[in-house]
């Protein structure tokens, strides 16, 4: 499953982004452009929709932190919704669910 | 069969030597602080039989170092596996990077890809890389004046840019051989394994290894025991790691970090507010706004919310905080220019109507005077957890000392992954080719393992098991060896000039207790090291003595240790500095010693048998000093050259071997990150 990312619903209180497929060592240098692009045109205040999303792997997390600081540091958010099992699962393994504020699905994240 | 057969037996000979030292070691040591303390004169009875509690705890250590020794044999390779391959260089010479990099791309595996990854951003380099047709990685405009972190920056920002399952990682002048990769990712069937490490080897030793930096012992019984401890270490280059280990370890720290700064910056902040004093309705509440916000921070970092949850609520508190006090001081702007226009002024009365009429927005905009939330980029940074005071958030390769890959491996192990020490050669590098290049390299080595000591002392690391603590206090434990030695040094001095002996007599009871230990010492030393030479180790270790107790003081004391930046060419001279400590201390020797015989020919001085210790002391400890004095004015014999190994000479376009002089070193972290093969030897 390829991956795949494209924004969707801009307000002016947030954005959404919808990812899906693998998300791993060789999608996570295009994500991690996709969203800095966003960020750059005003929009740093995300809400990353990733129910599409099979699989992650570190190099995909490492991917998320990336995404994370760009909008923060833009003082925006970065918020994750409807997660699968596998991601879940893996964040919640390498702790970084003390990290990020993650929602059940794009409603509930919306601020 | 045979074999397996024999390596048993030999093992368990080993043990049997091993603990028979222990036990005439433990005898010694007991016998020295029970019965033949000179308790006339503590002062030097006292440090002696410290330095030598010091040497039996260390060979306590290496035997249980030595306890095991797993065979590993090659397992059948994955059938797929991307493998990236990276050349670590900073300023090292192009053909050299060169000759690496061709012998890489010709590694027996399908699925690989080269990179050279220059920390020197050359364009010439970047060329010759296109030219041999390998991959070329340099580090982007976000390293711009953030901490480059040398060799572990480096790889850390090729991890980012690459996506093979593996790394096979190697030093600038680490020449690989064909079977490199056969050879070890078998091993990585088993999915908790984290790393295969394999040798260093060197091809330019000059005849007698003057500078001792030999390390087979390191890369033989000493790595092949940690690794029977699940310990193997990790030593910068010739490994091949799995990449989701280093990332894993690298979310850890951002992790760990963030919510470490996230809770600093919350109790720096709280301890703020509670200090401002206000005075008026606004900024008072404005300072009660800020107190509750924080405190609901601390309560949520407390109830392990998110941190991004955790620093939204600190951000509203200060917004609200900052436009409470801001709209007080715009409304104070505003009385004054409505005082003004009440004198006639149009202008100011314009200026007045504009901010009544806008009083929220322009509040909003304008940044408060307000002491509670001075110096703010401090805590933003932290707010943002984004880590930007370095240039990427995931660091894999632990940064917080000169040998990173010694931290790195204790961190893997400490998360529960596994490691293999594989014990043949397979990557042929170079070693310091003079005294002066070889001694910092070793402070380095030396410097970088008592930091990973001071700042995560594995013995009080969670995850690791006690034989893992064990092994990396071990080396650690080695190199605080300086301090002892000087005590060795001078003890025979100090006999022959005063008399005063640390022990209470040279009676028979010392030596049926010292010479079967210390001979029991060194059988065992020379089993375990079963052929590879050792005395070349040994001289060493009591000769760093000034290089040792340098590299602990000057960690302790907490001064910045940059990386030592080696010269590019082989030092001409010799530097007589270098050696100033040993020289003085075998001219001090061999005076006390001509001091002692004359007086004990004329009879007023010390008893036969003292005299016959001492000065047997006093040659072994010449002997091991003057190894760094042969080695200052050391020059390999006409004719000789380092050769290149029989596979990587085909290809090198004119066909020679890198000359002699060429640097072996730099300050990246050349080969100088390979591991300790000069410390951790029994004296």
């Amino acid at each position: 499953m390829d991956f795949v990312i494209e924004e969707k619903d801009t307000t002016a209180t947030y954005s959404v982004v919808v990812v899906s497929g693998r998300l791993n060592g060789a999608s996570a240098p295009e994500f991690k452009h996709r969203i800095k692009q966003i960020v750059e045109a005003g929009k740093s205040r995300l809400i990353l929709e990733m129910g599409g999303i099979v699989f992650i792997d570190s190099s995909g997390l490492s991917a998320l932190i990336s995404g994370l600081k760009c909008a923060r540091e833009a003082g925006g958010f970065f918020r994750l919704a409807d997660l699968r099992d596998q991601p879940a699962s893996v964040i919640k393994l390498m702790m970084l669910d003390r990290v990020f504020d993650i929602y059940a699905d794009v409603n509930a994240a919306k601020p | 069969m045979k074999s397996a057969h024999h390596h048993d037996t030999r093992l368990l000979l080993s043990r049997a030597i091993g603990l028979a030292a222990c036990a005439l070691g433990l005898n010694y040591i007991i016998w020295r602080y029970t019965s033949s303390l000179n308790m006339q004169a503590l002062w030097f009875a006292i440090p002696m039989v410290i330095a030598e509690t010091y040497g039996i705890v260390d060979m306590l250590l290496f035997v249980f170092m030595s306890w095991r020794k797993p065979k590993r044999d090659t397992l059948p390779s994955p059938e797929k596996a991307d493998v990236d391959i990276f050349i670590t260089t900073y300023n090292e010479p192009e053909e050299l990077v060169a000759t690496t990099a061709k012998a890489a791309l010709r590694i027996d595996w399908p699925d690989k890809k080269v990179y050279i990854l220059d920390d020197g951003a050359r364009e010439s380099m970047k060329k010759t890389a296109e030219e041999i047709g390998c991959g070329y990685i340099s580090r982007g405009e976000e390293w711009t004046e953030k901490p480059r972190h040398a060799k572990a920056g480096n790889v850390n920002n090729a991890l980012l840019e690459t996506s093979g399952e593996f790394i096979l990682i190697l030093d600038a002048d680490q020449i690989p051989a064909p079977a490199i990769l056969r050879k070890t990712l078998g091993f990585f069937s088993d999915p908790a394994l984290a790393f295969v490490q394999t040798p260093q080897y060197f091809y330019n030793l000059p005849p007698g290894d003057p500078f001792g930096n030999e390390a087979s012992l390191f890369y033989g019984p000493i790595q092949q025991g940690k690794d029977g401890w699940n310990a193997a270490f990790f030593c910068g280059s010739n490994a091949v790691l799995r990449r989701e280990a280093l990332m894993q370890l690298g979310i850890r720290e951002y992790v760990e970090t963030v919510e470490k700064r996230e809770r600093e910056m919350v109790d720096k902040l709280t301890k703020r507010v509670k200090k401002t004093s206000c005075d008026d309705e606004e900024t008072c509440a404005a300072v009660k706004r800020l107190t509750e916000g924080l405190k609901a921070a601390r309560e949520a970092l407390d109830d392990q919310a998110p941190l991004e949850h955790v620093s939204d609520l600190v951000i509203e508190a200060v917004r609200d905080a900052e436009f409470l006090v801001s709209k007080k001081e715009v409304g104070e702007i505003a009385g004054a220019m409505n005082e003004l226009a009440e004198s006639g002024d149009a202008e100011a009365a314009a200026v007045y109507r504009h901010i009544i009429g806008n009083l929220d927005s322009i509040a909003r905009k304008t940044p408060p005077s307000f002491e509670a939330l001075r110096d703010s980029e401090e805590y933003v940074e932290a707010l943002n957890l984004a880590r930007s005071d370095e240039a990427v958030p995931v660091q894999a390769l632990a940064t917080i000392s000169i040998t990173e890959d010694m931290a790195t491996a204790m961190r893997l192990h400490s998360l529960g992954w596994k490691s293999v020490f594989y014990p043949e050669v397979l990557a042929y590098g170079l070693a310091p080719e003079d005294l002066g290049t070889s001694l910092k390299q070793r402070l380095r080595w030396a410097q970088g393992t008592v930091q990973v000591f001071v700042r995560e002392n594995p013995l009080f690391k969670k995850g690791l098991s006690l034989p893992q603590k064990m092994m990396y206090f071990a080396t650690m434990y080695s190199y605080f060896s300086g301090f002892f030695n000087l005590v060795l040094l001078l003890a025979p001095i100090i006999y022959f000039f005063t008399g005063i002996a640390p022990v209470n007599s040279w009676s028979t009871d010392f030596f049926v207790r010292f010479i079967p230990f210390f001979v029991m010492n060194k059988i065992m030393f020379r089993f375990v090291a079963s052929g590879i030479p050792v005395w070349r180790g040994e001289q060493y270790n009591l000769a760093m003595f000034p290089l040792n107790i340098r590299a602990v003081l000057s960690v302790l004391s907490g001064k910045k240790l940059g990386f030592v930046v080696t010269p590019k060419q082989k030092e001409g001279g010799h530097d007589f500095r270098l050696i100033w400590p040993q020289t003085t201390v075998i001219v001090l020797t061999i005076a006390a010693a001509t001091y002692g015989i004359i007086e004990f020919f004329l009879g007023r001085g010390i008893p036969p048998v003292g005299l016959a210790v001492n000065l047997t002391w006093s040659i072994y400890n010449i002997i091991s000093l003057a190894v760094v004095v042969k080695a200052l004015y050391y020059q390999p014999p006409d004719g000789w050259s380092a050769q290149l190994p029989e596979f990587a000479r085909g290809d090198a376009r004119s066909g020679h071997a890198p000359s002699s002089d060429m640097p072996a070193l730099d300050d990246a972290g050349k080969p100088d990150s390979a591991g300790d093969p000069g410390a951790e030897k029994k004296s």
